[in-house]
């Protein structure tokens, strides 16, 4: 027997015999701890989209958690094991962080099989198809408060961001007629875990003199006309523009704190 | 008085100045020197330089290790013919097409390069063209290395003679030698040397691209840049990679203490069919194969980090991942 399986039936058997916690409810194995918001899929029930479906994933416990009112409950997908079950909503808690545990005493009652194809896993809960697959990419101009909106992932880890307040508070002082125009690819990894931090300092820059542009490309992208237009080579790419012309662009080793690569270059730029 | 005939002097063809024959002496040497070292390095890992011959086109239907050892063959014979200033007409004719060779595989590329035709790194798409040497640095490197000399060898050629025989013996002798140790080198624990990747190294010297475009490990996967890492790069097209991915699965699973992750060049939406058919319980990244090629000679091969710096490495997965995979 494996140790998941045994995680799995101890978790079950704990559960048949009642809460172990007593009233207090506590984590359940340290496995099915920390579920992550993920915007990199969505939720297809009946071959139609879900897109209010909130989706979780969890590396370590190799599972998804989906909770959507499609379902009578939230359904935890076992993706090691093929399994897919369903747990009481009760049993769901959230922590500040915005990731979720399942409590120590849920029930996980199983819901069928899960059915691999290709990029997408299938199954039926309740007597309903559904599949779970990859986002469309997001193509075109994009605003910043659209892709937050749409990509509970991009929130989140926008969320979990500290710009350098420094850095925010010589942008909103200096920037004027500034333009940040930013190519990135919702199938570039880089950029779900990088295009956020830029997000959260649009969002901290509001009242500054910055507007910040999107624009979502294809893979690959190395004929799109806009790409070319920009002489874009990869994603994501920030192109700063001061008064119609551009200043610099922030280099690849500047995504993971870009408003100090945004003040550096437009510090450069005089 | 009379005047004693003096003895003919014996009529000959007037030969090279003495400043000619050192400058071309210089430039052979210098050339010969030049071609040595660059079949060393590439004799290291032969597997690939053959890659890079069958991906040029110029393999002449041999497979890579063949063309690979060809090469390096006439390579070394001609860098050593030219150390042991064996400029004949033909050695010369000979070295002379094998630096046009060069120039016009190099120059193929930086005019590709000039187009956008030129091949970028596939990864997840993520990336452009990441190299360390852009095809236009590449051309003028090679012009500055290999041009001068060969152009300065061809002044004050030597007569015949003096013991050309066994000069030429040694130079077929020292391409027979550096034949066999490419043959022998992927067996060779010769990894650390042969690539960039060896203990001390720094997450964040594992760079690939310049300028703007250039990437480094620790900006494509930060977590690695502190704390206890196991890390272990794969290709995940490979057969075997499922089994490695069920015993990276198993130690993850087991506690996994240090965290195992794997860096693979993956080509988009590879990552998503793994998330479904290998379902990985350890942290899988994506990064380009220009910064992971230099790494390897043979995959999978795996690194121990501690707060970023590499302090050991092995030919293959991490031994502490031994054990029997889960599933």
């Amino acid at each position: 027997m494996t140790m998941r399986r045994i995680a799995w039936t101890a978790w079950l058997t704990i559960s048949m015999l009642g809460p172990a916690g007593g009233d207090a409810a506590q984590p359940a194995d340290a496995l099915f701890r920390g579920f992550e918001p993920t915007g990199e899929w969505q939720l297809v029930v009946q071959g139609r989209e879900v897109p209010r479906a909130r989706i979780y994933d969890s590396t370590r416990a190799q599972a998804l958690l989906l909770i959507t009112s499609e379902f009578a409950s939230p359904v935890l997908i076992d993706r090691a094991g093929r399994t897919v079950a369903t747990l009481d909503l009760m049993k769901v808690a959230e922590r500040a962080d915005g990731t979720v545990d399942l409590l120590a005493d849920a029930v996980l009652e199983p819901a069928g099989a899960l059915e691999v194809a290709q990029t997408e896993g299938r199954f039926r809960v309740g007597g309903k198809a559904a599949a779970v697959r990859p986002l469309p990419w997001k193509l075109g101009p994009q605003s910043g408060a659209d892709l937050l909106a749409a990509d509970a992932g991009y929130r989140w880890r926008a969320g979990r961001f500290s710009p350098d307040a420094e850095a925010l508070g010589a942008l909103r002082d200096g920037a004027r007629d500034v333009r940040v125009l930013t190519f990135f690819g919702t199938w570039c990894p880089h950029c779900r875990q990088h295009l956020p931090l830029l997000l959260d300092v649009e969002r901290e820059l509001a009242d500054a003199g910055i507007r910040f542009d999107y624009y979502g490309l294809p893979s690959p992208f190395s004929g799109e006309p806009e790409a070319r237009k920009w002489g874009v080579t990869g994603v994501p790419t920030a192109v700063v523009l001061v008064g119609g012309r551009e200043v610099g662009r922030i280099p690849s080793s500047g995504w993971s704190r870009p408003e100090l690569a945004l003040r550096d270059i437009l510090r450069g730029a005089g | 008085m009379s005047v004693e005939a003096l003895p003919a002097a014996p009529v000959s063809a007037p030969g090279p100045s003495r400043a000619a024959a050192i400058v071309g002496r210089t430039g052979g040497l210098f050339l010969g020197l030049v071609l040595l070292v660059a079949a060393a390095l590439k004799a290291l890992d032969p597997a690939t330089f053959g890659e890079e011959i069958v991906a040029q086109g110029v393999a002449f239907g041999l497979p890579p290790m063949a063309a690979a050892l060809a090469a390096l063959a006439v390579e070394t014979a001609i860098g050593a013919a030219l150390v042991l200033d064996l400029r004949s007409r033909a050695l010369l004719g000979c070295a002379t097409a094998l630096v046009a060779f060069f120039l016009y595989l190099t120059g193929k590329m930086a005019w590709l390069a000039a187009r956008g035709l030129a091949d970028a790194s596939a990864a997840c798409g993520c990336f452009g063209a990441l190299v360390e040497r852009t095809p236009g640095q590449a051309l003028v490197q090679d012009l500055i290395l290999l041009v001068p000399g060969l152009a300065l060898a061809w002044l004050g050629r030597p007569g015949a003679g003096g013991r050309r025989g066994r000069r030429w013996a040694s130079a077929v002798g020292l391409a027979l030698v550096v034949v066999g140790f490419a043959a022998a080198a992927p067996r060779l624990p010769l990894d650390d040397l042969a690539t960039r990747l060896g203990p001390g190294v720094t997450v964040d010297g594992l760079c690939a691209g310049q300028g703007a475009d250039r990437v480094c490990l620790d900006t494509l996967v930060p977590s690695l840049a502190r704390g206890e890492h196991l890390v272990v790069i794969a290709d995940a097209a490979a057969p075997g990679f499922a089994e490695l991915a069920a015993r990276l699965n198993a130690h993850v699973r087991a506690g996994g203490d240090p965290p195992a992750t794997v860096l693979a060049d993956l080509a988009p939406g590879e990552r998503q069919a793994l998330y479904w058919q290998i379902a990985p319980a350890f942290d899988l990244h994506e990064v380009p194969r220009a910064l992971l090629r230099p790494l390897y000679r043979e995959l999978p091969r795996g690194f121990h980090l501690v707060d970023g710096v590499v302090t050991e490495t092995w030919s293959g997965p991490p031994p502490a991942l031994a054990g029997e995979p889960e599933r």
